[in-house]
């Protein structure tokens, strides 16, 4: 048990990301005010640690002690990470020094989000999960309230930072349950004791499986019947946690205590009900930040959530399935039909990042092995159209937060037709549109809904789609056929225009050869 | 009564008394003073439980740290020293739900737990301090150099946004 030489090299890309924020803050601390070098260097550790990344997806193996899983699972997020965290980057430069706020201090929070994002992906225990989610949500306040002297950017991180605090506390409490109720934060260790634990709550299916009478189990059950009629794994929960009188109570903590992860980290999708935050934060935060706590953040939360929901719960739980499939279809109904009436195009992107949430957690609540990899697909498809999405933006946007508006968006086409053009692209690829990497990502997690029996989620999802696509396409729409002064203030950044490209080149790859 | 029950009931009834006092007082300082002794009774609670470290952790953390900073905070920022502060209930109903559903669940834990048992436990006091340091650095190492960089990216960002506007 504990630390070990090979730990460090099967985290390779989490202590690349570390050891780059930590030269970021050092280079910054010895020559003030040369954000140009910072830039470069955080590139470099971002590539650096995908490349890593890729070299790992072949080693399958648990480091520290069994607190965090490396594989080909953990790597393919942070090879997600290091490319969004990468591109936010490229996009972030000229737009920093447009705003005058070109500083290096972006870059340490986004290499260290990073890294949050890492563990989360990569954990094996609620404890790891934990840290990375208040490793990301820290450098993400601060981000989102980087123009400091912007009313909008410091509205933005105070909401964020206080809902933030409040799902955490959800999220903390959740694990204590948890804690108390399997008597370990490991996932393994959960694992093995999840489907004893469901079993032994007092619900009518349950009961009969355990052939026990209703009367007994709602009457508090005395010892001898519990020893007597359940498995005998729960009389080992009942070792590890609570004296054994108490086994059919942990299996209702256990539930609540999952209830309430699933707060929390459905708060960190910003799946509906617990989306409000979303459209305000996306808003006043400065673009490239938005589109980072678009896709990268979005994309850890689900890399902890698949792992919870597959490696921890496992696929025995109809109760969590159904209340995953509940916020899904929630998600994407409110989603989709809220961003037909916004008109600033940020606010849109963040409704429909809401309904995209949607699609994914329909995945995981299909709980079935073409789920998991419909939302990983899923995952790197929305992070490269969204990213692209907010990078065109942020060419856009003015000073005083003009032109955000959509119909500022007529006539681009006459004025930059390849901007255009790619912003087309990302809109055809999100509504859904074959053969762009957006449909496929859709046709997956609808195909696992089906596949596990939840037919009524994805036609929802399906018909919540055909609702996005009027609003996707109005973009295409103004900015091809209405007269219009839409303009780009100034010089495009050169680093801009290769993210724009990558991204293009991604969602159009993903598509074709998925 | 031998003297630990007699102690108990004195340190429950100073958190008692003390949290009460804080939600009731319209004076802000009056409950902040008031939030100390609560805390103080709460670490008493934890000796009780032979849980010596967290014990000394909330009087190190809470009474040291976290109230001094709320006093800090309440007097630097002058105007609200003498404001009353709103202690009328708003919206009843809901709350008044929420307070039922947790009262259900923690009376049904209260009458559901077998107390008798609970004599079983060892009440053998071991000190819990050293066994914390070594699971820190062995089994708990990455989560606890991660805390540290949590600090770190706390410090970055806080510095970022409270330092004085550089002309650039």
């Amino acid at each position: 048990m504990g630390f070990q030489i090979s730990d460090i090299a099967n985290n390779a890309p989490l202590f690349t990301l570390v050891a780059t924020g930590l030269v970021v803050i050092l280079l910054e601390s010895a020559k003030s005010g040369k954000p140009n070098v910072s830039f470069i260097v955080s590139l470099a550790g971002f590539i650096l640690s995908g490349l890593l990344a890729v070299g790992g997806l072949k080693t399958e193996d648990v480091s520290f002690g069994g607190m965090l899983m490396n594989g080909s699972y953990s790597n393919f997020f942070a090879i997600v990470f290091c490319l969004t965290g990468s591109l936010t980057i490229l996009i972030s430069k000229s737009y920093l020094e447009r705003f005058g706020q070109f500083r290096s201090e972006f870059y340490i929070l986004v290499l260290f989000a990073a890294m949050g994002m890492v563990l989360m992906a990569s954990a094996n225990d609620l404890i790891i999960i934990f840290l990375g989610i208040e490793l990301m949500s820290v450098s993400l306040y601060v981000l989102a309230g980087f123009f400091r002297t912007q009313d909008r950017s410091n509205e933005s991180a105070l909401k964020y930072f206080l809902l933030g605090a409040f799902a955490t506390g959800f999220l903390l409490y959740g694990i204590a349950l948890v804690y108390g109720s399997a008597g370990s934060t490991n996932f393994s260790v959960i694992h093995n004791q999840a489907p004893a634990l469901m079993k032994n709550q007092p619900l009518p299916d349950s009961v009969v499986q355990a052939g026990l009478p209703d009367s007994v189990v709602q009457a508090g059950l005395p010892d001898s019947v519990v020893q007597a009629g359940l498995p005998d794994s729960v009389v080992q929960a009942g070792d590890s946690g609570l004296p054994a009188g108490q086994a059919g109570l942990a299996g209702t903590i256990f539930l609540l205590g999952l209830g309430l992860v699933i707060v929390g980290l459905a708060f960190k999708v910003a799946a509906a009900p617990f989306h409000m935050w979303a459209p305000d934060v996306y808003d006043g935060a400065p673009t490239p930040a938005t589109g980072f706590m678009a896709t990268a953040a979005k994309a850890a939360a689900f890399g902890a959530f698949v792992s919870i929901a597959f490696k921890m719960i496992g696929s025995t739980s109809g109760t969590i399935s159904n209340l995953l499939a509940v916020i899904a279809a929630a998600s994407m109904i409110l989603g989709n039909v809220i961003a037909i009436s916004q008109s600033n195009i940020k606010r849109m992107l963040a409704y429909s990042s809401i309904a995209h949430a949607g699609y994914m957690l329909s995945g995981i609540a299909a709980a079935n092995v073409e789920g998991q990899a419909g939302v990983m697909y899923y995952v790197a498809a929305y992070a490269c159209m969204t990213l692209g999405a907010f990078a065109i933006v942020s060419i856009l946007e003015r000073d005083d937060a003009a032109n955000l508006s959509i119909d500022g968006y007529a006539g681009l086409s006459a004025k930059h037709p390849v901007i255009a053009a790619a912003l087309a692209l990302f809109m055809f690829s999100l509504a859904g549109i074959p053969p762009l990497a957006g449909f496929f990502g859709k046709y997956y997690v609808f195909l696992a809904a089906v596949k596990a029996d939840m037919t009524w989620l994805a036609i929802v999802g399906v018909l919540t789609s055909l609702i996005s696509a009027y609003y996707y396409l109005r973009v295409v729409v103004v900015m091809y056929f209405k007269e219009g002064e839409a303009a780009v203030e100034g010089r495009i950044g050169m680093s801009t225009v290769v993210a724009i490209a990558v991204c293009a080149y991604l969602v159009v790859q993903l598509g074709v050869y998925p | 009564m031998d003297l630990f029950t007699i102690l108990f009931y004195v340190f429950a009834l100073i958190t008692l008394g003390a949290a009460c006092v804080v939600v009731f007082s319209r004076h802000i300082v009056r409950a902040a003073f008031a939030l100390l002794f609560a805390f103080f009774g709460v670490a008493g609670l934890y000796v009780f439980l032979l849980a010596d470290f967290i014990a000394v952790t909330q009087l190190m953390v809470y009474i040291g740290g976290i109230l001094v900073l709320i006093i800090f905070g309440v007097m630097l920022t002058q105007k609200q020293i003498n404001v009353d502060i709103k202690t009328s209930p708003v919206q009843t109903w809901p709350a008044v739900l929420i307070v039922a559903a947790l009262a259900g669940v923690l009376i049904g834990m209260f009458w559901s737990t077998d107390w008798a048992r609970m004599g079983e436990i060892s009440t053998a006091t071991t000190a819990t301090t050293p066994k914390l340091g070594e699971m820190l650095l062995t089994t708990y190492v990455l989560p606890f150099e991660v805390a540290s960089v949590i600090l770190l990216v706390a410090l970055v960002g806080s510095a970022m946004i409270a330092r004085r506007e550089r002309n650039t």
